[in-house]
């Protein structure tokens, strides 16, 4: 075995990794670290995800351990059983010894196993890390971090729309940066004028989720006004009539 | 509390860089001291957080960058300078790219450099640049400083802020006015007196919706970080040229009677 897996498992996906939104990459396994006692090997770094997934192993393990186990039971009991062994107990003791060592072996056999399929993914997932980080480098903020879906709903910009955007600085970009020549003109002109059409399209989509996410209409204040200043008139005229005639009312001295 | 003025004018004096961080690579650290460095404010369309996430917070959701004056394809050693790095909005950084800071004569302007003032003139919702200033259209151009979605969101803001406060600071006149006449109806017609008692409540509450709907633009956001890279909070204030705009919202202690 080498040195590596001593001291290292490989376990199912990284905390986090489970529910990827792209969609595109499989969640990949990765390395845990492993110190200390026998038990702090089968526990790991304190983590439930990594708890379960060795749980998951161990339980995989065991079962197969125990149909070897049965296994080897029943290819014994198919067999005469000596003479010798029955009259000597020393030799079933030996017997039993022998099928605990091919229980360990298998266990053994089992662990290198699973650890080998998971270390083709830890590969993959380390590929994919490095890959990662070299577009973070790249584009460290534009890329890949913009998550519009997590903005709250009035300011939430369309994603389909955002990314026909992209799509088409992209080429836009492509094309004025290869070529010298008036060639491409036509389509870059193109292309621009459908960047400014998205763009408007995004612009009222916009706008339409900023109203429908104000406390009233955006022209509300000024009618509100209106009201309370026909209110005012209202009733300025209700007690100047009453005034009035509680001036006619009143008796003449 | 501080909200925005319905239209952010070009600052007279370019933005005075106080933060000064740890250097570092990963220049995305800079984030914090960007963020107040430039007034939480794109520093070329002139657009704030709150014109994108509406009051709520957007940190971290890639909608404002760090853009780099010398871009990193041009000069790869500076991108981890902070004096190479601005605030910029993620549309004002998708649009310029990877252009050259100068082209046929022309250059970008920088904002911690120049007045964008004296460039740039806000005429209604949009930034249009002098004339004959080559470097101001030049920098127009490659930032599409009135790209629409920039345009849209500087009138809905503009409209938003001008209509609530036009609300606001006229109402606490008309409500005292009206429980004056409600008072002199209270003796004569009681059932008159509920009625009017009752439209003046629902004014009062249209005013609280307008202050709920202004304070979307708080010229600070929610997130605005207590920590930077600087490791000080001695500049965890807007730069000169926007705080002198702002607007001080004063919630009248009559309009919550």
């Amino acid at each position: 075995m080498p040195k590596d897996r001593e001291r290292t498992i490989v376990v199912g996906p990284k905390p986090g990794k489970e529910n990827r939104r792209s969609g595109h990459r499989r969640a990949k396994a990765h390395r845990v670290p492993i110190k200390g006692s026998s038990e702090d090997k089968l526990r790991g770094p304190g983590n439930e995800r990594i708890g379960r997934t060795l749980a998951e192993v161990t339980e995989q393990l065991l079962r197969r351990a125990i149909q070897t186990h049965l296994a080897t039971r029943e290819k014994m009991y198919r067999q005469v059983e000596p003479v010798s062994s029955i009259k000597h107990p020393e030799s079933r003791v030996a017997n039993k010894r022998d099928e605990l060592e091919l229980v360990v072996a298998d266990i053994h056999e089992a662990l290198i196993e699973i650890s080998e399929s998971y270390e083709n993914e830890a590969v993959m997932y380390e590929t994919d890390i490095a890959s990662d980080r070299k577009a973070a480098e790249r584009e460290p903020e534009i890329g890949s971090a913009f998550k519009s879906e997590a903005l709250p709903e009035s300011t939430r910009l369309s994603e389909s729309i955002e990314e026909r955007i992209e799509h088409l600085y992209d080429r836009i970009i492509i094309l004025a940066e290869t070529t010298a020549e008036d060639s491409n003109r036509v389509e870059i002109d193109e292309l621009w004028s459908q960047l400014r059409s998205l763009q408007r399209i995004e612009a009222e989509q916009y706008r339409q989720r900023f109203e429908a996410s104000l406390e009233m209409p955006i022209d509300a204040g000024q009618r509100i006004l209106e009201n309370a200043r026909k209110l005012r008139r209202e009733l300025e005229d209700i007690t100047a009539s009453d005034t009035t005639t509680s001036d006619s009312n009143s008796p003449s001295t | 509390m501080k909200i925005l003025p319905p239209r952010t004018r070009p600052p007279r004096i370019p933005i005075r860089r106080r933060h000064e961080p740890k250097p570092t690579r990963a220049w995305a650290q800079y984030r914090a001291c960007l963020r107040w460095d430039f007034g939480f404010t794109c520093a070329f369309c002139l657009l704030h957080e709150a014109d994108f996430f509406a009051g709520q917070t957007g940190e971290g959701l890639g909608v404002t960058t760090v853009e780099h004056a010398i871009t990193r394809k041009a000069d790869s050693s500076r991108a981890g300078d902070y004096s190479n790095c601005l605030y910029a909005c993620r549309f004002c950084n998708r649009s310029r790219s990877a252009r050259p800071r100068e082209s046929n004569g022309a250059r970008l302007l920088d904002p911690t450099r120049d007045a964008w003032s004296e460039h740039f003139v806000a005429t209604g919702d949009e930034l249009r640049p002098v004339a004959g200033d080559r470097d101001a259209h030049y920098t127009h151009r490659s930032y599409e400083l009135d790209d629409p979605r920039k345009v849209e969101r500087r009138r809905l803001r503009r409209e938003l802020i001008t209509d609530r406060l036009n609300l606001l600071s006229r109402f606490s006149e008309e409500i005292e006015d009206l429980l004056h006449l409600a008072d002199l109806l209270r003796n004569r017609d009681l059932r008159l007196f509920g009625k009017v008692m009752r439209q003046i409540r629902t004014l009062r509450d249209d005013a609280e919706r307008a202050r709920r709907d202004l304070r979307r633009f708080g010229a600070l956001p929610p997130d605005a970080p207590e920590k930077c890279r600087c490791g000080s909070n001695r500049y965890h204030f807007l730069p000169e040229a926007f705080e002198r705009q702002m607007i001080d919202l004063k919630i009248r202690s009559d309009l919550s009677r």
